[in-house]
């Protein structure tokens, strides 16, 4: 319990000192809330005095009671007001400072960082998994640490006033704690339990929606709702298998507070028959006796919360322990733009993907990477763009590494036009600009007739303030695809890898697409992942790779008369494209 | 869709758990009843000091009296609770399958459109919010309500006055919670209205992120990002701001029941209208009140957030159902007859317009034309993705909105570029398109769907699971083995859209041949986008602005059509294309 106290107070930060002001304020607030019990006695003592005619009991005592409680009302909300607006504030606080700082993290983190962590997982952590940090964070610190220091400090009270009652409170809190340590081996036990299967019902909710429609046409509505009713299941399962331990030891953990309850009543009743102790003093005792546990009470049904708070701090640390790919990058301004691979070897794990790639690429050249899927086309692409970094070797664009650029000033050089196509949640018009932002509205207009998307843009009621649904869910595939390309029109980039697999998605427009990457790759340097007769026989360079190798580099002059992968290639391609249906 | 009462929805779908609900309740009350027994026993030592005939055996029997009162509160309160959250976990489950059921029950052209983050959030995230409170409403509100109830009759029965006294904490408290619910509903709504904004932002920052790089724009996408992360806040904390100076007053308030108890109690006294003890009873009992009322506070929070939650999943669900027919229908016949089709989104613009076409069964037919022209919303129809607006689509002679939806889907396959593979074995991805297949028959359908190879070359084969191998499976691969679930499947129609991208040549020679498997004999309707595929097509319909303007075969067209034509000879250009022909294309 302390561990995880002590890490969430860490996380506080700068903001340690309005937490401590808080608890400072609520331990006030605490001992103040006693004050009408002492009204209570004092209460009790006039009536006993005034029947014992020791003093008179006058309206004037009502006055001053009523006084005194109305104060003590008033100064204890000013202390719990002062505490929320000092205190409560800080979990928002800190929420937000945690979500920028994963938001900058993932900027500057490698893309290989990131399909390992898995976007999921990132946006709960950003998302849930901190909102519930905001809310429950203070609630529990608070909660907790308070009624510690509040029962620490009645304890060393009644030590004091009375060593044998002061033990007994000690016995009760020993007890109870006894309760809440195996509450607390529980939940540390069933935390990644429960966490899991949480995961494992949002994994088949994501597959069971996305499947839907497949589920639907082959009418398999069984096959995949089973796998989805056995996490639900599981998950309630588990949550009530955890409710049913806790439940003994939080019952323990109760009993514990209650006998000391009991102990004191008792024990000051003993003692007042002995004449040991005042009759108003014993019956403020038993009357305290019945709420000084109330505080350490409410604490442990906190502390199921703090170990999930635990969860979410680990969780929070494996993100922003991430390396940052470019950290020791600088700002790098190139004039020309040739690129060379050399002695390239990389792996995304232990499985190497290339092994050993060497060869160059002049600057305005066209390069056409040809092989069978799964060869490391893509991997190369990702390598130049510094996605991931080489494992043995070196790539230079302009002459430099491309490790010591930051990926920003690396990036500039490059326009890439992706397999999936990912267009924003905005205004068409932003989607483009993306490319530029700078950019004018002529220029953004220009980039945006150049690849083709003008005419179709124009056409839909708002124009370029149209805004892209979900994923660009509006648009058909061959629009958002020159959205895509007008994107990186108007970047301008000098440097282009394509993949021509994308240039065909929605082919029915497909020389529209074509005229679109034309105006792309006009004069520069292009690297592209070729399917197309046409392109590959008209690249300056073929490279085709093999499992991970380069096994022929040449012309197509070259390589068609070579044997080899090249031209069954060739064979196969102008035969598909060819092909009709019966 | 109306908002239910909170104890209504909850109702709604606690039926399953009535029993152990009510069980929960009853211990609840026990215990409830329990915790007054020290209390009562607490008053009698009181008493026997102030009559000062107090004596250590009848201490001794109080202090044990007191002991079990306690005994008996710890045990049915764990018995209560232990019920309740068994019970709680019930409703989740329901709640969830509810909502699974429901996507389930949505047109296809509905559901294809879901957004599978936001359903997540939901099922898992939000419903699972809930438990807490939901397993606490039940015998929290019994014990904080009875509790008071209780305590307040025992009062009554010693001392009207003091009883009403004890209570004088909850009309005060309830000025400040008035003053900060006046516009709760609303604000909440505000509140999770900028966290959706947020949550939307952050999933789009995160999915975004490879393009945020590519383009090197990772600095004004977080810029983006920090707003809506900012503006969340400010949103939170000024709903807090405003409500703290209420919700602090009330909580401070609430508990002080002596305020009401000792000035009375004095003043009764003086009148000697009460006596000592009974005033010493009153305030132990009044601040027996006080942990009770206290609940009553996240109580109310409590209830809200529950009826928030429900509310989401009633409303987000809310997406219609197609009128459903269970009676199978006998058709002979596998020809596909549109009359009069007209069709809208949104009930507003017409995107079919008028469209009567008649295919033949086993005849090949292909639509053709410009994006957007609605080629595919006519395809789509057929698969009865959502219901038209006007006309008829028969098949067979029978209308399709009087086939149940499962013997549609066996007459109709749609195969498209959508292919999701489940994350279970090959095997049992490719049996989904008919799950009495035997083992043979599904090495069969992936042979025709030239999967064969591949499949055999992954580690485990045919067992190897499509989620892990998904990764290692090109688009190729995937499509044809969603193509040997169709031919699996084995329906008498297909509807194809034969958007196929590049993949490697292969890969592309391949799923070539698994759909010339698959439309073997078959009446099959081509969503065309190269028009070299379906030139053999028995007919072409031309489809542009939701009309079938011209239709024949590639030759007829060819000849009476100048659309056709133009396409065509782009098609046949767009196979000339090279990336690096170096010339612009002119604006």
């Amino acid at each position: 319990m302390i561990r995880i106290l002590k890490r969430l107070f860490h996380m506080m930060g700068q903001y340690k000192k309005r937490l401590y002001l808080g608890i400072v304020l609520s331990m006030i607030n605490n001992i103040l809330g006693m004050f009408p019990i002492v009204c209570g006695v004092w209460v009790i003592k006039t009536i006993l005095d005034d029947r014992n005619g020791v003093t008179e009991l006058n309206r004037s005592f009502v006055f001053m009671l009523i006084g005194i409680i109305v104060g003590t009302i008033l100064f204890r909300w000013l202390l719990a007001y002062i505490r929320a607006v000092k205190q409560d504030s800080i979990a928002h606080e800190v929420t937000c400072a945690e979500r920028l700082k994963i938001g900058n993290i993932l900027k500057r983190v490698s893309l290989g960082f990131l399909q390992q962590k898995n976007m999921g997982e990132l946006t709960t952590a950003i998302t849930t998994d901190l909102a519930f940090f905001e809310m429950q964070a203070m609630n529990v610190i608070n909660n907790i640490v308070d009624s510690y220091i509040f029962l620490l400090i009645t304890i060393v009270f009644l030590l004091f006033f009375s060593p044998v009652l002061g033990l007994s409170a000690l016995a009760a809190v020993i007890v109870s704690s006894i309760g809440l340590q195996l509450i607390e081996h529980q939940s540390r036990k069933n935390s990644p339990v429960r966490q899991e299967s949480i995961n494992e019902m949002a994994d088949e909710i994501v597959q069971y929606v996305r499947g839907m429609s497949v589920v639907k046409s082959f009418k398999q509505e069984g096959v995949a709702s089973e796998g989805l009713y056995k996490a639900y299941k599981k998950s309630k399962e588990i949550n009530i298998r955890m409710e049913k331990n806790f439940a003994p030891c939080d019952a323990l953990h109760r009993f514990g507070l209650y006998m000391g309850t009991s102990a004191i009543t008792i024990i000051t009743a003993l003692m007042a028959l002995k004449g040991t102790m005042e009759v108003p003093m014993a019956i403020m005792l038993m009357v305290y006796s019945y709420v000084m546990f109330n505080t350490i009470e409410a604490a442990n049904t906190s502390l199921h919360v703090l170990e999930m708070l635990d969860t979410v701090a680990e969780k929070l640390q494996s993100i922003t322990h991430a390396e940052f790919i470019d950290k020791d990058g600088k700002d790098i301004s190139i004039d020309h733009f040739d690129i060379e691979f050399q002695d390239v070897s990389f792996g995304y794990d232990s499985r190497e993907v290339l092994s050993h790639v060497s060869f160059t690429i002049p600057q305005n050249t066209t390069t056409a990477i040809v092989g069978p899927s799964g060869s490391g086309k893509t991997t190369i692409c990702s390598l130049l763009a510094r996605f991931y970094d080489v494992k043995k070797g070196c790539i230079t664009v302009g002459g430099r590494n491309v490790k010591d650029f930051t990926c920003d000033s690396l990036l500039k050089n490059i326009s890439m036009v992706f397999q999936n196509v990912y267009l924003f949640h905005d205004t068409i018009r932003n989607n483009i600009l993306f490319g530029a932002p700078a950019a004018t509205e002529e220029e953004m207009i220009a980039a945006a007739k150049a690849a083709r998307c003008h005419d179709f843009i124009m056409a839909l009621p708002d124009g370029y303030d149209t805004l892209v649904g979900e994923g660009g869910s509006t648009l058909s595939g061959g629009e958002k695809q020159r959205i895509s390309i007008a994107r990186a029109i108007l970047k301008n980039a000098p440097i282009v890898i394509l993949d021509e697999a994308t240039a065909s998605v929605d082919p029915e427009n497909e020389h529209l697409i074509q005229q679109a990457i034309s105006n792309l790759t006009h004069g520069k340097t292009i690297i592209v992942i070729a399917h197309r007769l046409a392109t590959i026989e008209n690249a300056d360079q073929i490279v085709v790779v093999d499992e991970g190798k380069i096994t022929q580099r040449g012309t197509h002059q070259e390589l068609s008369v070579q044997e080899g992968i090249y031209k069954r290639f060739i064979n196969i391609r102008e035969k598909a494209e060819g092909w009709a249906i019966e | 869709m109306k908002e239910k009462s909170v104890l209504g929805s909850i109702f709604s779908y606690a039926k399953p758990c009535k029993g152990k609900l009510t069980l929960s309740v009853i211990c609840a009350l026990i215990s409830v009843a329990g915790g007054m027994i020290p209390f009562v026993a607490a008053y009698h030592m009181i008493i026997m000091f102030f009559n000062h005939s107090a004596a250590t055996e009848d201490i001794l029997f109080w202090g044990g009296i007191c002991i079990a009162g306690f005994i008996v509160k710890v045990l049915f309160h764990a018995i209560s609770t232990t019920l309740s959250h068994v019970s709680a976990y019930t409703i989740l489950e329901l709640m969830r399958k509810r909502v699974a059921e429901k996507l389930l029950k949505a047109p296809l052209g509905v559901t294809q459109n879901i957004n599978a983050g936001k359903v997540k959030n939901i099922v898992v995230d939000q419903i699972e919010n809930i438990e807490i409170p939901l397993a606490h409403v039940i015998p929290e509100c019994s014990g904080a309500l009875l509790l008071p109830l209780a305590v307040f009759v025992y009062l009554c029965m010693l001392d009207f006055r003091l009883a009403l006294a004890s209570l004088i904490t909850i009309p005060l408290a309830m000025i400040p919670y008035g003053m900060m619910l006046g516009g709760y509903n609303k604000t909440y709504q505000k509140y999770m209205e900028s966290n959706e904004h947020m949550n939307n932002v952050v999933v789009e920052y995160v999915e975004g992120i490879e393009v945020v790089k590519a383009f090197n724009q990772s600095t004004s996408s977080y810029e983006k990002y920090r707003k809506a992360i900012e503006s969340f806040k400010e949103t939170t904390l000024n709903w807090y701001q405003s409500t703290w100076k209420f919700t602090t007053l009330g909580a401070v308030i609430l508990p002080t029941t002596l305020l009401g108890v000792l000035p009375t109690g004095t003043l009764l006294y003086l009148s000697g209208a009460t006596t000592l003890p009974k005033i010493t009873m009153a305030m132990l009992l009044s601040m027996g009140l006080v942990s009770s009322l206290g609940r009553f506070i996240v109580l109310f929070n409590q209830l809200k957030s529950i009826q928030y939650s429900i509310n989401t999943v009633n409303k987000t669900f809310d997406i219609g159902e197609l009128p459903l027919v269970s009676n199978e229908k006998n058709i002979s016949r596998h020809d596909i007859c549109m009359e009069h089709v007209s069709f809208s989104y949104n009930g507003k613009e017409e995107v079919i317009h008028d469209v009567s076409i008649k295919i033949p069964e086993k005849s090949f037919y292909a639509l053709v034309g410009p994006s957007g022209g609605g080629k595919s919303t006519l395809a789509r129809l057929v698969a009865r993705f959502w219901d038209t607006t006007e006309g008829s689509i028969s098949i067979g002679g029978v209308n399709i909105k009087e086939i149940p939806l499962t013997q549609l889907a066996d007459e109709v396959s749609f195969v498209t570029q959508d292919n999701f593979l489940f994350n279970s074995s090959i095997m049992e991805n490719i049996r989904l398109g008919n799950p009495k297949a035997t083992d043979a028959e599904v090495l069969e359908a992936a042979r025709k769907a030239q999967c064969d190879e591949f499949i055999n070359k992954l580690e485990h084969g045919y067992q190897s699971a499509a989620g892990e191998a998904g990764d290692k499976l090109s688009g190729g691969e995937r499509q044809r083995i969603a193509i040997a679930r169709a031919i699996l499947k084995n329906a008498p129609i297909i509807i194809l859209d034969e958007a196929t991208s590049f993949t490697d040549p292969e890969n592309e020679a391949k799923i070539q041949e698994a759909i010339t498997e698959l439309t073997k004999g078959k009446t099959l309707l081509v969503i065309a986008h190269r028009l070299s595929t379906i030139k053999n097509a028995d007919k072409i319909l031309f489809v542009e602005q939701g009309k079938v303007i011209q239709s024949g075969t590639h030759e007829e067209l060819l000849k009476n059509s100048d659309l056709y034509n133009d396409m065509w000879l782009a098609h046949i250009g767009a196979k000339k294309w090279s990336v690096n022909v170096n010339e612009e294309v002119l604006v």
